[in-house]
């Protein structure tokens, strides 16, 4: 984090070095991109405009107060508009987006499908993207506290379809088809 | 469920696509540096009024708060120009159908406006504070009737002998309208008080320390509620008023106890001034309020005169050679703490920051690398005794709302693992990392694991081992079995785990503490100073620490808490059918032993280690394919589930597969199983 902020800083000096942003945030805000856009192309366009937009600041991006919350603010904002374009199941983009064998994916996917988006997003930017609850809450836009809430009542629903023991959940399926 | 990233990690991107994506921009950039990059987002469309004013500010150079401060100069000077211009003409003209504004030096009939409704935040205090009905809503526009004042029982100069009778149970409890005093209804209680559930990793979740609000079922009818409901008596209310009374009677006239005077073998002012303090509070008593709030004042500034410029709380003549600060200032930051968050005076809260912003600075580690835990001295390696004082402390300040490094919350968390050791199938806690438990340090483990959110069901055969081991409270022949700091950790332990362990406990401990309270002479109220360790604080901490058990119904809320009008203990669960066949020595077939509930969590344990622990585990043998051992990690949490499941998932996890084999449980590669079930033919047509 201080290397971001003493990059910020240098902005006043000369244009932001953006190789070393991507050095230290790029596999985080790619990741994100990627997911909340839908497809892998448009979340590379999405980080590809919020690195202009860092350019665009200029010597203004000293005076930004948290970097890391400024860029997935941005972020969120473009990848959503590349979104709208074609929606997409933030669902099935997380768990396509993880490392695991099939059969993991499909029952992350489902797992996540039974939050809400907002919270499915939570929960990405916490566990998966690292950041604290006041960053989520300036990137969302949120009060602190509704994201915590959102965050603990998402878990919870998370901690039930993982504890339910296979049987169960196949039986449920059962009835439910 | 932090453990999700790791069975799940991101896919990684490669550095090349990364420099492209930058090349890319800086290319988009340099060709024309104010196009807007990419499609618009809606949030950013904005009317062409707004976008003129945000050129107009851009070109002024003038920012949103510049912006506020014109609108807040033009409010004001419209609202002078109204009061002193139009409004006297428009009063003379008589406006009809408005209602006047009563004015002190206006003469002639004015009509009387009714108060508007307080403010939001102002309801949702009375509503954290009061005691539900008896609370008023709104201002009464009449003036209120002179309300009886609550009794202080007056201070005498020397430790008299001759106790003055109790005062009514209903003037010792303030009555409503004193509970939410003028100066402190503009400060709001923490919202993160109210809802949260927690969660192993979730520290920063808060977990309400009383059911109404912060600390609100300490006084009031919450508190005879609460005592009533979880297995508390008339007794064991008399109990905490006699220790009240002995700790009022026995406290210096500048706020503090002096230890030694009552018994201690060092002096440890500071450390039992924050546990006789503790006592007042527990029992609804604080700075503003209650029969006690003298003494709650006195005690109070006493910690605050004594605290240092960098937070620090500690007496300099306390003995400080011996265990050195760590005590004394995590249970009096514990003390101030709760005095804030009950008092809400804006001196105690600052002091109380102050406290636990030091407690959050001397943490094991806190200048850098992994946060443990806290000690005599600052920044050293932890113990647990020390360290459960602190993470209350830091409990008590979050929910006090006060600000607390969540850093801190993790290092716990870390600290508290690394003290964690395995025995019998239970988890027990160290002193220090490499140490061994005992009962008292197994009770402090498993109360801080309750306080940062793990669930009652993943710590029950943990608490129930310690108990079995350290047994209920119990007096013995000349006090020979008394331990307070294991039974004021393991009642605030089992009181939180509920069901029969709460009941067997709590049996024992009315028994031992009540019949054995001094009931005559100057010691009536307090209790003897006998037993482990009850030479560290005398008999002032031995009272405080008697009462503070006493007040445990209602002092936090039990976070497992049944349904209100529900039975106060849990069921008893049914009878398992498997043990009653090992009561008659039955040798069970191995289907049933895999259908035994197993609950664990393991977090990066290898497969050998994995199937150790389940081997401790269950009566099932089971043995791992040597080939395989190397095999990846374990990360996996299972609740309540049937061992068979169970392995299921550990075998997935670790993409292998098990099978039973002449009664025991083998676990292998697919493909060796598979070969393995060939010869005997049984998947053959």
């Amino acid at each position: 984090m201080d290397n971001l902020d003493s990059l910020f800083q240098d902005s006043l000096k000369s244009d932001i070095d953006l190789d070393a942003v991507l050095r230290i945030l790029g596999q985080e805000l790619h990741h994100y991109a990627r997911v909340l856009a839908g497809s892998r192309e448009a979340g590379e366009d999405a980080l590809q405009d919020t690195l202009v937009a860092l350019l665009q600041e200029g010597p203004k991006a000293a005076k930004i107060r948290a970097p890391r919350a400024w860029l997935f603010t941005v972020l969120r904002r473009k990848a959503l508009a590349y979104r709208k374009t074609e929606p997409t199941s933030l669902a099935r983009e997380f768990s396509a987006s993880v490392n695991a064998d099939q059969s993991a994916r499909l029952m992350l996917e489902e797992a996540l499908r039974r939050l809400t988006a907002l919270d499915q997003e939570i929960i990405l930017l916490h566990l998966w993207e690292g950041l604290t609850f006041e960053a989520i809450a300036d990137i969302l836009v949120m009060p602190r506290n509704t994201v915590l809430s959102r965050y603990a009542r998402a878990i919870q629903q998370l901690r039930v379809f993982f504890d339910v023991p296979e049987q169960i959940k196949k039986r449920q399926e059962v009835r439910c088809s | 469920m932090n453990d999700l990233p790791k069975q799940f990690p991101p896919k990684e991107v490669s550095n090349d696509t990364l420099d492209a994506i930058a090349t890319r921009a800086r290319r988009k950039f340099a060709a024309n540096p104010n196009a807007s990059a990419g499609p618009e987002p809606t949030a950013q469309r904005v009317s062409p009024f707004v976008a003129a004013a945000q050129q107009w500010m851009r070109g002024a150079g003038l920012g949103v708060l510049d912006l506020a401060a014109i609108a807040a100069l033009l409010f004001i000077s419209l609202s002078a120009a109204w009061m002193y211009l139009i409004a006297p003409s428009s009063k003379t003209k008589g406006a009809e159908g408005a209602p006047k504004i009563a004015h002190a030096d206006e003469k002639g009939p004015v009509e009387k406006v009714t108060p508007p409704a307080p403010p939001k935040e102002t309801q949702s205090l009375h509503t954290v504070a009061g005691d539900g009905p008896d609370t008023p809503k709104a201002p009464d526009p009449e003036p209120a009737p002179p309300q009886p004042k609550p009794v202080v029982l007056p201070k005498p100069e020397t430790n008299s002998n001759a106790l003055q009778p109790l005062p009514p149970e209903d003037e010792i409890i303030a009555p409503a309208h004193e509970i939410v005093p003028d100066e402190a209804k503009n400060l709001l209680l923490p919202n993160e008080m109210t809802a949260m559930t927690g969660d192993r990793n979730d520290v920063v979740a808060d977990l309400p320390l009383a059911g109404s609000g912060a600390f609100g079922n300490r006084n009031g009818g919450g508190r005879r509620l609460m005592a009533k409901r979880f297995g508390g008596s008339k007794a064991t209310e008399d109990s905490v008023d006699l220790a009240l009374r002995w700790l009022a009677y026995h406290q210096e006239a500048d706020g503090h106890f002096d230890a030694m005077k009552y018994g201690a073998a060092n002096k440890t002012d500071t450390a039992v001034t924050a546990l006789a303090l503790l006592a007042f509070l527990g029992s609804g008593h604080t700075e503003k309020v209650g029969a006690y709030k003298e003494n709650v004042k006195r005690a109070v500034a006493w910690l605050k005169s004594k605290q240092q410029a960098n937070g620090l709380v500690y007496d300099q003549t306390d003995a400080g050679a011996h265990r050195g600060i760590g005590y004394p200032h995590g249970i009096a930051s514990l003390a101030l703490c709760e005095a804030a968050g009950m008092g809400r005076v804006p001196d105690t809260v600052a002091a109380a920051q102050a406290s636990i912003d030091y407690a959050v600075n001397i943490q094991q580690n806190s200048g850098g690398g992994t946060r443990l835990g806290w000690r005599y001295a600052a920044n050293t390696p932890g113990d647990i005794c020390v360290s459960t004082w602190y993470i209350g402390a830091l409990k008590s300040a979050k929910v006090a709302g006060l600000k607390v490094d969540h850093r801190a919350f993790d290092g716990a968390i870390q600290f508290l693992d690394s003290v964690a050791i395995m025995k019998g199938g239970n988890v027990h806690y160290a002193y220090q990392p490499g140490g061994d438990n005992n009962m008292r340090r197994d009770a402090m483990g498993n109360f801080c694991r309750q306080f940062l959110g793990w669930r009652a069901a993943d710590l029950k055969t943990s608490v129930e081992a310690f108990v079995n081991e350290g047994g209920a409270p119990s007096w013995g022949a000349n006090g020979a079995t008394v331990d307070m700091y294991y039974w004021y950790y393991g009642t605030l332990c089992t009181f939180q785990q509920g069901g029969d362990i709460w009941q067997r406990w709590n049996e024992g401990l009315k028994k031992a503490l009540i019949e054995n309270q001094c009931k005559q002479g100057d010691d009536a109220g307090s209790w003897p100073v006998v037993g482990d360790f009850s030479g560290e604080w005398g008999r002032v901490g031995q009272t405080a620490f008697g009462a503070l058990c006493c007040e445990v119904y209602y002092r936090y809320a039990m976070l497992n808490a049944p349904p209100a009008g529900g039975p106060m203990m849990a069921a008893a669960p049914p009878a398992d059918p498997f043990k009653a066949d090992a009561n008659v020595a039955q040798p069970q077939p191995l289907g049933a032993k895999l259908k035994t509930k197993v609950s664990f969590n393991l977090i990066d344990k290898s497969l050998p280690d994995t199937v150790a622990f389940l081997n401790q585990l269950t009566e099932v043998k089971i043995k791992l394919d040597p080939k395989v051992a190397g095999q990846g990690a374990i990360s996996l949490r299972v609740s309540e589930m049937e061992l068979d499941l169970a392995l299921d998932w550990v075998t997935k996890l670790g993409a292998l597969a098990w099978h039973e084999e002449n009664g025991v449980v083998v676990i292998s590669t697919p493909q060796k199983l598979e070969e393995k079930k060939k010869p005997a033919g049984k998947d053959e047509f």
